[in-house]
């Protein structure tokens, strides 16, 4: 018995994906360098997964190719350079982000923190309405409650609707930064099968994730970052076989210890 | 270094000559006020270029002194000398009454307050005539006297008296900032959280450096009203507490002769405004657009130059050989052998003892009635993802942040309401997420800024530099721990420049500076190689063997398994599971959740040997 | 008059000042929670709206027309600020922020009275009439005027920001700067919309009291300030607050400076800062302190 919101939606993301290219990504922290040259790319509907340790600079990546934050390196969307850009204008290029945290508008009602997004997308009012009804049927629980406010919200829903806020833009590749960071394991399984069906319906997803098994379970190809660099990429089903991926990311202890005295 | 040498030398002859150079062809008036401005500059330099403060009110503070001086002289018959000192006393205690509740709030709401406070002054210097002589002022205020010069009058005495002063103000304030307070200060504005986490109280310094700056200004007002003999409510207006601020902004307030090469520009300035502009403006206006001028300056000032012009200046004076900051033939400053560093007590009480602790953001439940206790002596880990409220935990625990409910003992005694300076002054100690060190600082800085709490020298032991041998002291002692931690080579570059693992080094190291009984670290692991998390977790383990508590909270769930006493599981705030790593490892619930399936493998497999081969298979 | 007469009168006066000071109140509070400014140039706004009414009521201008013109001028000037000198240093801090407002007011301080001179300007009431007792105070008919389309103002704003989309991206931005972004809302047209919406409440403010007291060159300083005491009681935040701490606080002065000798009446509302941000600290105390926006970052 497919989970509620795996229903297929009347509308979908047929299509709609976008290419991503990212070249020689670097960025910094005031002195710390937490970027240091990233190369990627996610091509029309595929799902990308982005694994590392912490601090290696996942999330920097991301800010990066939103341009939150000042970088050298090239950003292409369809081959169009968003180097230039800044952060609202790459969104209304097509970039949409899920970020760490959600970041949701607490006080605002979920409905508004919807339709906030295809407002600042430059979306018209019947557009809107189109891409709010496509949101309310993925994620049902969000249409029981339109009027709450944001922060009365369940993690597993606030989490849901962050990510409709991003789908809300039409976006052409979406990012998510460690969206499965909090949530049950049963919300977790069910995020992971929407975002693969949204891939299939033709988004392109970038996705990076702390839970390494998760995300390469349900990839098309990965990355490894490692202290602001990439230093693995291939298929994910070539990561997940991978002795040193899978020593690193997927369960492998450090050299034992000598006995602890107490 | 000769350069500089040279121009100070100048500086000073210049000084000591211009009565001379200038006699009979100008008036040393403008000379004299120069010195004025620049004492009530130098205030402003110290509070907003340390302290992050801007204060609006050095002219009330300026016009309290002048007329406190002038009252106590003239309605009172006190000796001005006496006179002045009360005037001091004055100004200082009312910055501190007005600074209190200020202070606690954040920056804008001292400009806004010190706004409000020159309205009031000028308010009651007008309208209670009884007291002040209203608009028209009060006369007769008698000269200083000093001894075998007698009374001092005209404008010559007061001119080396006011320029001594500005002297005497640039080297209390060059020793504060090389200081026990001074690094409390550059902590308190790199990082507010990280200074108090090392017992460093804001309110107190901000307060102190406030009362400071009002007590100069108040110097400068009494020698104002002893120089003219007069004084009215005029001067000390809005509009001068503008002039300063320029001043200060424009010679750059992170410098303090900075603040001295402002006033001269800007008092320079302004006479030249006032002699041309009522030429082209009727009476009274031409002040106001003095003001404009003032507002064009500023703004061009902190848009166009907003370090200000001092440090342009000091470049030039800089040799180049001296742009870089290594310098190669350092002497020793310490010996390598241990100085002797009592081990903390042990403690019998349970460390932490947290019961039933709750934490809400809003509507979002971060800690959600959560007990554990933490004994005397062990390592113990704090595990879960992301969100899971680990470091909000810590945050609790430091004093941070305060528990919605519940209770939480540190040592045998409550902590909830304690501010975060006194946990840490228990002997707690921390380190961040993301290292909160002082960029502008050395190495050696930023761990004596960890000693804190061990040094003594105070507000004015400081400004007077009697602190060189509790300083030399604890430079001897920080490098005993920078030997410890492999960061000696790096003694005296500022932190900035240093590479990510050692920033965490650093971070350790100031933290065991402050001697502490209890440690927490906040993910200290995150963005190590492999080769560093293996020193890190030999270090923990060294740590503990002295007789440190470690609280460790750790994403890396293997560096914790093979380190920790005991772990504690948290999930969505809850504590889902607690105990010697062994049993957690294979909890059902831990490992479905967060150490996946991988992880359930290993722990039915058991550990690998060194060559990463499985010893047994489920 | 009986006691209580003199005390309905204050109080009345109290909350027709307090709705002046409110409308600029609340102009600080958009401004500062959408750009993180503190405008000391908030008074500035209500000066020119005020000035070139009365010009334009002089040279034979109806009152209808004057009140929307100086509005409509002040929003004006109010969007030339933010161009000219927000934008230019939108991301820096706080502090160079509002060294840049100062700069602001004396610059446009001193444009006003480049054009306007330092004499008192004046403008007929909107309505003739003999004044009105209401509930034991006698009011102005231009007080009645001012309570009204105060209160009108009022409602507008609520309606707009708790119903319009642009109201709510407004608030969106003030709420969380980074998400109003990653939205693709544009944080400078928010900016200037903010800043155009002070403008015309400044202006607006300037225009009602100016039948009621002069127009100076110099009258936005004391204006700007007074709202900024309701202001402050509300941290600059909460608009609701604002409005409330701004009514309470023209009552408080109105009641003081019918005691105390007229000189000092300015000096009041700086004892009444003084006791908000006393009170604001005690708050901050209690909840744990300063610290807490920057350890939530984290």
């Amino acid at each position: 018995m497919k989970p509620s919101w795996a229903r297929r939606s009347p509308e979908s993301a047929r299509g709609a994906g976008g290419s991503l290219q990212v070249y020689d990504l670097q960025a910094s922290y005031g002195p710390v360098q937490a970027l240091r040259g990233a190369t990627l790319e996610c091509a029309p509907g595929e799902l990308v997964a982005i694994i590392g340790p912490n601090g290696a600079g996942k999330t920097t990546l991301l800010r990066a190719i939103l341009g939150l934050l000042p970088h050298r390196g090239d950003v292409l969307l369809d081959g169009r350079s968003l180097t230039a850009l800044s952060t609202e204008d790459r969104v209304r290029a097509g970039l949409a982000l899920v970020p760490e945290r959600r970041q949701l508008f607490d006080t605002l009602s979920v409905r508004d923190n919807l339709l906030l997004s295809g407002f600042g997308r430059g979306l018209g009012r019947s557009r809107m309405e189109e891409r709010l009804r496509l949101v309310f049927s993925l994620f049902p629980a969000l249409a029981e409650r339109p009027r709450a406010p944001a922060r009365s919200l369940s993690g597993g829903q606030q989490q849901m609707l962050a990510i409709g806020r991003a789908l809300m833009g039409e976006p052409r590749v979406l990012l998510m930064d460690e969206p499965l960071l909090g949530l049950a394991p049963l919300i977790v399984s069910e995020l992971l099968g929407l975002l693969r069906r949204l891939c299939d319906e033709g988004l392109s997803v970038v996705l990076v994730e702390q839970n390494a098994r998760a995300a390469l379970a349900v990839a098309d190809r990965a990355y490894v970052l490692e202290r602001g660099r990439i230093v693995r990429s291939g298929s994910a089903r070539d990561l997940q076989a991978d002795p040193a991926v899978h020593s690193a990311y997927l369960g492998g202890p450090l050299k034992p210890e000598a006995p602890r005295g107490k | 270094m000769n350069r500089a040498w040279f121009l100070r030398g100048c500086g000073l002859l210049l000084l000591l000559l211009l009565p001379w150079i200038l006699r009979d062809r100008l008036s040393l008036t403008v000379p004299f006020v120069i010195g004025l401005h620049a004492i009530l500059a130098l205030g402003l330099a110290l509070l907003a270029g340390q302290a992050g403060q801007v204060s609006l009110g050095q002219a009330a503070f300026y016009g309290i002194g002048a007329y406190t001086a002038a009252l106590l002289t003239v309605r009172l018959g006190w000796d001005p000398w006496l006179a002045l000192g009360m005037a001091v006393l004055v100004a200082a205690s009312l910055a501190y009454v007005l600074g209190a509740p200020v202070m606690v709030l954040r920056g804008h709401y001292l400009v806004l307050g010190t706004l409000a406070l020159n309205v009031v002054v000028e308010v009651i210097l007008r309208n209670w005539q009884s007291l002040t002589g209203g608009a028209n002022g009060l006369s007769g205020v008698p000269p200083l006297h000093l001894g075998p010069f007698g009374a001092l009058r005209g404008t010559l005495p007061y001119y080396y008296l006011v320029w001594g002063l500005v002297l005497a103000s640039l080297w209390l304030g060059h020793n504060l900032l090389r200081s026990r307070v001074g690094r409390a200060l550059a902590a308190i504005r790199a990082s507010e959280v990280a200074a108090v986490s090392l017992g460093i109280p804001p309110v107190r310094y901000k307060l102190q450096l406030f009362a400071y700056s009002a007590g100069c200004a108040a110097v400068a007002g009494g020698l104002y009203a002893y120089e003219l003999g007069f004084v009215s409510p005029s001067p000390f207006g809005f509009e001068l507490s503008i002039a300063i601020l320029v001043m200060g902004v424009l010679g750059g307030i992170h410098h303090l002769p900075g603040a001295v090469l402002g006033a001269a520009i800007v008092t320079l300035l302004r006479e030249l405004l006032r002699s041309l502009l009522p030429q082209f403006f009727r009476g009274g206006a031409s002040a106001e657009y003095e003001a404009v001028v003032y507002g064009l300056l500023l703004a061009a000032a902190v848009i166009g130059a907003p370090t200000g012009l001092w440090p342009l200046l000091a470049r030039w004076t800089r040799r180049p050989s001296q742009e870089s900051r290594v310098q190669p033939a350092q002497p020793p400053l310490w010996r390598l052998n241990q100085v002797p560093v009592d081990p903390p007590e042990p403690a019998r009480d349970p460390v932490v003892k947290a019961q039933s602790l709750t934490k809400r953001f809003g509507g979002l439940v971060a800690v959600d009635d959560l007990s554990f206790t933490v004994s005397p002596g062990e390592i113990y880990a704090i595990i879960g993802p992301n969100g899971a409220g680990k470091t909000t935990v810590l945050n609790l625990i430091t004093g941070l942040l305060r528990p919605n409910s519940g209770s939480l003992v540190l040592f045998g005694s409550p902590v909830h309401m304690l501010p975060p300076e006194r946990i840490a002054s228990l002997g707690v100690a921390r380190t961040f997420q993301t290292p909160r060190v002082v960029w502008d600082l050395t190495v050696l800085d930023n761990v004596r800024l960890g000693m804190h709490l061990h040094l003594q020298a105070g507000f004015f032991t400081s400004l007077l530099g009697l602190n060189h041998e509790e300083e030399a002291s604890s430079v001897r002692q920080a490098g005993v721990l920078l030997e410890r931690l492999g960061l000696v080579p790096h003694a005296h570059e500022i932190a900035a420049n240093l590479p990510f693992g050692s920033l965490r080094l650093l971070e350790l190291a100031r933290a065991l500076a402050l001697r502490p009984r209890l440690l927490l670290l906040d993910e200290p692991a995150s963005g190590l190689s492999r080769e560093q998390r293996m020193e890190l977790a030999r270090l923990i383990q060294e740590i503990r063997a002295e007789g440190v508590t470690v609280v460790l909270v750790e994403h890396d769930v293997e560096m914790v398994l093979q380190v920790a006493d005991r772990v504690l599981v948290l999930h969505q705030g809850r504590r889902i599971a607690e105990g010697p790593p062994s049993v957690v490892r294979s909890h059902p619930e831990v490992i479905s959740a967060y150490l996946g399936p991988a992880a359930a493998e290993i722990a039915t497999a058991g550990p690998k040997d060194l060559r990463g081969n499985r010893r047994a298979q489920a | 008059m009986s006691l209580g007469q003199q005390l309905a009168q204050f109080i009345a006066a109290g909350i027709v000042n307090g709705a002046i000071y409110a409308l600029l109140g609340l102009g600080l509070v958009v401004i500062y929670s959408v750009t993180r400014a503190v405008n000391v140039a908030q008074g500035e706004f209500a000066a020119l709206g005020a000035l070139l009414a009365a010009t334009l009521a002089s040279a034979g201008w109806p009152v209808e027309a004057v009140l929307p013109v100086g509005t409509a001028a002040s929003a004006l000037l109010g969007l030339l600020a933010y161009l000219g000198g927000i934008r230019p240093v939108r991301t820096a801090s706080p502090l160079v922020l509002i060294i840049v407002t100062l700069a602001m007011h004396l610059t446009l301080k001193g444009l006003l009275l480049l054009v306007w001179g330092t004499d008192p300007y004046t403008l007929p009431p909107f309505s003739q009439g003999a004044p009105l007792r209401i509930l034991g105070a006698v009011l102005a008919r231009q007080s009645l005027w001012i309570l009204g389309t105060a209160g009108v103002a009022l409602m507008i704003l609520y309606g707009f920001f708790g119903y319009t989309l642009y109201g709510k991206a407004l608030r969106a931005c003030a709420i969380n700067d980074l998400a109003a972004r990653l939205m693709g809302i544009r944080p400078q047209a928010m900016g200037a919309i903010a800043w155009t919406l002070a403008g015309a409440l400044g202006g607006l403010a300037g225009v009602l009291i100016t039948p009621l007291t002069l127009a100076t060159y110099d009258m936005g300083l004391m204006l700007g300030l007074k709202g900024f005491v309701g202001a402050v009681a509300a941290g600059l935040t909460s608009y609701p607050l604002a409005v409330l701490g701004c009514l309470l606080f023209g009552i408080v002065e109105s009641l003081v400076a019918g005691l105390l000798p007229s000189g000092y009446r300015d000096a009041i509302a700086f004892g009444v800062l003084v006791v908000a941000l006393l009170t604001r600290a005690v708050l901050a105390l209690r909840q744990g302190v300063l610290v807490g926006e920057e350890v939530l970052s984290e």
